[in-house]
C-alpha cells in the first residue's frame, strides 16, 4: 500500500513538472531572450543563463519605434473592453438567471453563437463599418469589438454564477428592509465576485494579446497595439529582431501579472459553500 | 396589535394556478400553521405576503390597510426560509443586525437587541462564526434569531424544521411554541407535517391545489374536520375510511361498513336511511384486545399483519373483510407472527361523510 501510494506520489510529482516545464520554459525564454545580445539569442545551442546579460534592449525599444504609444494603446483597449463587456454582460447574466421569460433560451442561445464566429470572416465588414463611422484607427472600435467578443463568455459563466447563489438570499435581504438594488449589490455581488474576478482576468488577457482585428483595423501609433508593434519586428531590413520582441512581451507580461496578484484574493472560490442547506 | 387579511388572493405559475381565490385571516398573537402537502401553494402564500412575490389578483391587508403593492421592505412582515437563506459572507452578529441597520439604529442599540435575541436563543457564543461553521440546528436558530430581532407586525415561517433531524426538530417545537408566547408574536408557520400543526397551533389552515380548506382552532379541525379530503391529509397516521350503507332497522338507524355496525340513531335527522356514505376513524381512536372485552363499544375481529413501534408508542396495521385498517396505541406492541385480535372504538369518534360531495355529515 506504502508502495503504490509512493508510485502515485511521483507520477504525481513528474506530471506537475511536465506541466510547469510545458508552461514556464516559453516565458523563461522569452524574458532571458530580453537579456541576450543580439547574437546570442540565434546562437545554437541556446544559452539558458545570459552570457552577457544586458539591458540595452529595455530601453531601446522605447526609443526606435513609438512603442510607449502602442503599450498604452493595448492598456486603454484592455481596459475599455473589460467595462464593456462586463457592464453588459453581468446585467445580461443576472437577468437571464433570475427572470424567467419568454424566448430566454433563445437569448442565451444568440449570445453564445456570436462566438462561434471565427473573427478573420468579420474583419473586413467590421473594417467597412469602421470606415463609415469614422472609428477606423480607434482604441474606442477596438474596446467595442474586444468587449463585444467577450460578452458570450461573461454571460455565460456569470449565468451559471448567478444561479448558484439562491434567490432567497436576495428575497430574505429584502424583507429585512433594503430595495432590490441593495440586496443585489451587498448579497449577490459579493457572492459572485469570485466568477466576476476570474472572468475579468481571461477578458483583459484576450483584449490585450488580440492580433488580428488590431493588425487590420488600427494603422497608426494613435490606436496600433503592442501585439501588432511586435509583429512589425519580424522580417524587413534587419530580420527577424528576436530581442526586441522578447523585450515587449517581457513588458506585456507586467500589467497582467501585477493584475493577478492584486486580485488573487478574490480568486478564492467556495464562499457560497454554507449559504443553504 | 397585528391583524393580517389574504383577500382573495389568485396566483399562476406559466399557467398553473398554485393559489387560488384564497381568503384567510390571520389573527393578532397568535400561532398560526398553513398546513398542506407538498405543491399546495404554502411557501407561495408566504411569499405574496413578504411581498416578494406578486399576486395576480387579490389584496393583503395588514391592520387595515392595503400593502398589496407594497415594497418588502416596506411591510414590517419577517420572514425565515426553509433554507434559512443566511448570508454566507457575512458573521452571525451581522446577519442578525442585518434588519436593524436597515432601520437606521444606533451601534449601541443594534448590540444591544443583537446580544438579547442570541442569547434567549443560545446562539451568544456563535456570533463571530459564518454560517457555513453552523450545525443545522445552529443556523436554524441564527435564521429564527435574524427575524425574531425585528420588531415585525408578523413573522413568517417557511417549513423552518424540515431541514432538521427528528432530535432537533422535537426540541424546536417546544422552542418556538414558547418564543410565540414570550414574544406575543404573531407567526404564520408553513408545514406539510400534521404533528407541527397539532403540537404548536393556535389555528390551522388547511390547503391543497391552492385552496383552502378549512381554518379554524387546531383542534377543531381535527376533530371536526369539514370534509373527508380535510380529514384524510390533517393526521397521523392518516383516518381510516370505509363506505357505508344507512339502514332503517326496528326504529333505530345503523350504519353498515364491511366490518361493523354502528347505531346512529341519534344523528337521525342528519342521515337518511338507504343512502351510502364513507365513514373516518381516526387510528388512535383505535383500541386492540386479544379478547374480547364487554364494554360499551364497538368491535370488530381483525388480523394483525404490521406492527411498527415509534418512540413509545406502535402503529398497528390489521386486515379484516378485505379493509386495510391502521390502529395507533400509546405504548409498545410487538406482535408475534399474525395474530387475530379485536379492535374496538366508542362509536362518538366515528366521523360521516357523504359519499359525494366528501362533506362532513355527523
Amino acid at each position: 500500500m506504502n508502495k503504490s501510494k509512493a508510485s502515485s506520489n511521483l507520477i504525481y510529482v513528474i506530471l506537475v513538472l511536465i506541466v510547469l516545464v510545458w508552461t514556464l520554459l516559453p516565458i523563461y525564454w522569452t524574458v532571458t531572450a530580453a537579456f541576450k545580445s543580439r547574437i546570442e539569442v540565434v546562437a545554437w545551442p541556446p544559452t539558458f543563463i545570459p552570457e552577457k546579460p544586458t539591458l540595452n534592449w529595455f530601453i531601446e525599444v522605447w526609443y526606435d519605434r513609438p512603442n510607449i504609444n502602442y503599450y498604452t494603446n493595448s492598456i486603454l483597449a484592455m481596459i475599455g473592453s473589460t467595462i464593456i463587456a462586463l457592464a453588459l454582460g453581468i446585467p445580461a447574466a443576472y437577468g437571464c438567471a433570475r427572470y424567467t421569460f419568454k424566448g430566454r433560451q433563445d437569448v442565451l442561445f444568440t449570445i453564445l453563437t456570436f462566438r462561434f464566429l471565427p473573427p478573420a470572416t468579420v474583419v473586413m465588414p467590421l473594417y467597412l463599418i469602421g470606415r463609415t463611422f469614422h472609428l477606423i484607427d480607434t482604441t474606442l472600435f477596438l474596446s467595442i469589438l474586444y468587449g463585444g467578443m467577450n460578452i458570450p463568455i461573461i454571460t455565460w459563466v456569470m449565468l451559471s454564477y448567478f444561479r448558484e447563489i439562491p434567490v432567497e438570499l436576495e428575497e430574505s435581504y429584502q424583507i429585512d428592509g433594503y430595495t432590490r438594488f441593495e440586496a443585489f449589490r451587498r448579497v449577490t455581488f459579493p457572492l459572485a465576485r469570485p466568477g466576476m474576478v476570474a472572468i475579468s482576468m481571461l477578458v483583459m488577457a484576450f483584449s490585450f494579446g488580440e492580433f488580428l482585428f488590431a493588425s487590420i483595423l488600427t494603422t497608426s501609433p494613435v490606436a496600433k497595439t503592442l501585439p501588432v508593434s511586435i509583429a512589425e519586428y519580424m522580417g524587413g531590413e534587419w530580420g527577424y529582431m528576436w530581442n526586441q520582441m522578447a523585450v515587449l512581451t517581457t513588458y506585456g507580461l507586467i500589467p497582467l501579472i501585477i493584475i493577478f496578484f492584486l486580485v488573487r484574493k478574490n480568486l478564492v472560490r467556495g464562499l457560497t459553500f454554507g449559504a443553504v442547506r | 396589535m397585528a391583524e393580517l387579511v389574504i383577500e382573495n388572493v389568485s396566483k399562476k405559475f406559466m399557467g398553473k394556478t398554485v393559489l387560488d381565490n384564497l381568503s384567510l385571516t390571520i389573527h393578532d398573537k397568535l400561532f398560526t400553521t398553513i398546513f398542506g402537502n407538498a405543491g399546495a401553494g404554502k411557501t407561495t402564500l408566504l411569499r405574496i405576503i413578504a411581498g416578494v412575490e406578486k399576486p395576480d389578483k387579490g389584496k393583503i391587508y395588514l391592520n387595515g390597510k392595503d400593502i398589496t403593492t407594497f415594497l418588502p421592505k416596506d411591510r414590517n412582515i419577517a420572514m425565515v426560509y426553509q433554507s434559512f437563506a443566511l448570508y454566507p459572507h457575512m458573521t452571525v452578529y451581522d446577519n442578525i443586525a442585518n434588519p436593524l441597520r436597515a432601520r437606521k439604529m444606533t451601534k449601541s442599540q443594534i448590540d444591544e437587541k443583537v446580544n438579547q435575541i442570541s442569547k434567549s436563543l443560545g446562539i451568544h457564543e456563535l456570533l463571530s462564526r459564518y454560517p457555513r461553521e453552523l450545525s443545522g440546528g445552529q443556523a436554524q436558530r441564527v435564521a429564527i434569531a435574524r427575524s425574531l430581532v425585528r420588531d415585525a407586525d408578523v413573522y413568517l415561517l417557511d417549513e423552518p424544521l424540515t431541514n432538521l433531524d427528528y432530535k432537533i426538530r422535537e426540541g424546536m417545537r417546544e422552542e418556538l411554541k414558547k418564543m410565540c408566547k414570550d414574544f406575543s408574536a404573531t407567526l404564520v408557520y408553513a408545514s406539510p407535517d400534521p404533528l407541527d400543526a397539532l403540537a404548536m397551533a393556535d389555528r390551522v389552515a388547511v390547503m391543497s391545489d391552492g385552496k383552502l380548506l378549512q381554518y379554524g382552532p387546531t383542534k377543531d379541525v381535527y376533530y371536526t374536520p369539514n370534509d373527508i379530503t380535510v380529514a384524510t391529509i390533517f393526521g397521523t397516521p392518516p383516518i381510516n375510511v370505509l363506505n357505508a350503507y344507512a339502514k332503517e332497522m326496528d326504529g333505530h338507524l345503523y350504519l353498515e361498513t364491511p366490518l361493523f355496525k354502528a347505531d346512529v340513531t341519534k344523528h337521525k335527522e342528519k342521515l337518511s336511511p338507504n343512502k351510502e356514505y364513507k365513514v373516518g376513524i381516526r387510528p388512535h381512536h383505535l383500541a386492540i384486545s386479544k379478547r374480547k372485552v364487554e364494554v360499551e363499544m364497538i368491535s370488530f375481529l381483525a388480523e394483525l399483519h404490521l406492527t411498527h413501534v415509534v418512540g413509545a408508542e406502535t402503529i398497528c396495521y390489521a386486515r379484516s373483510n378485505g379493509e386495510e385498517i391502521t390502529i395507533h396505541v400509546p405504548y409498545i406492541y410487538r406482535m408475534e407472527g399474525l395474530e387475530r385480535v379485536y379492535i374496538y372504538f366508542n362509536p362518538e369518534h366515528l366521523l360521516v361523510f357523504d359519499k359525494d360531495t366528501g362533506l362532513r355529515v355527523t
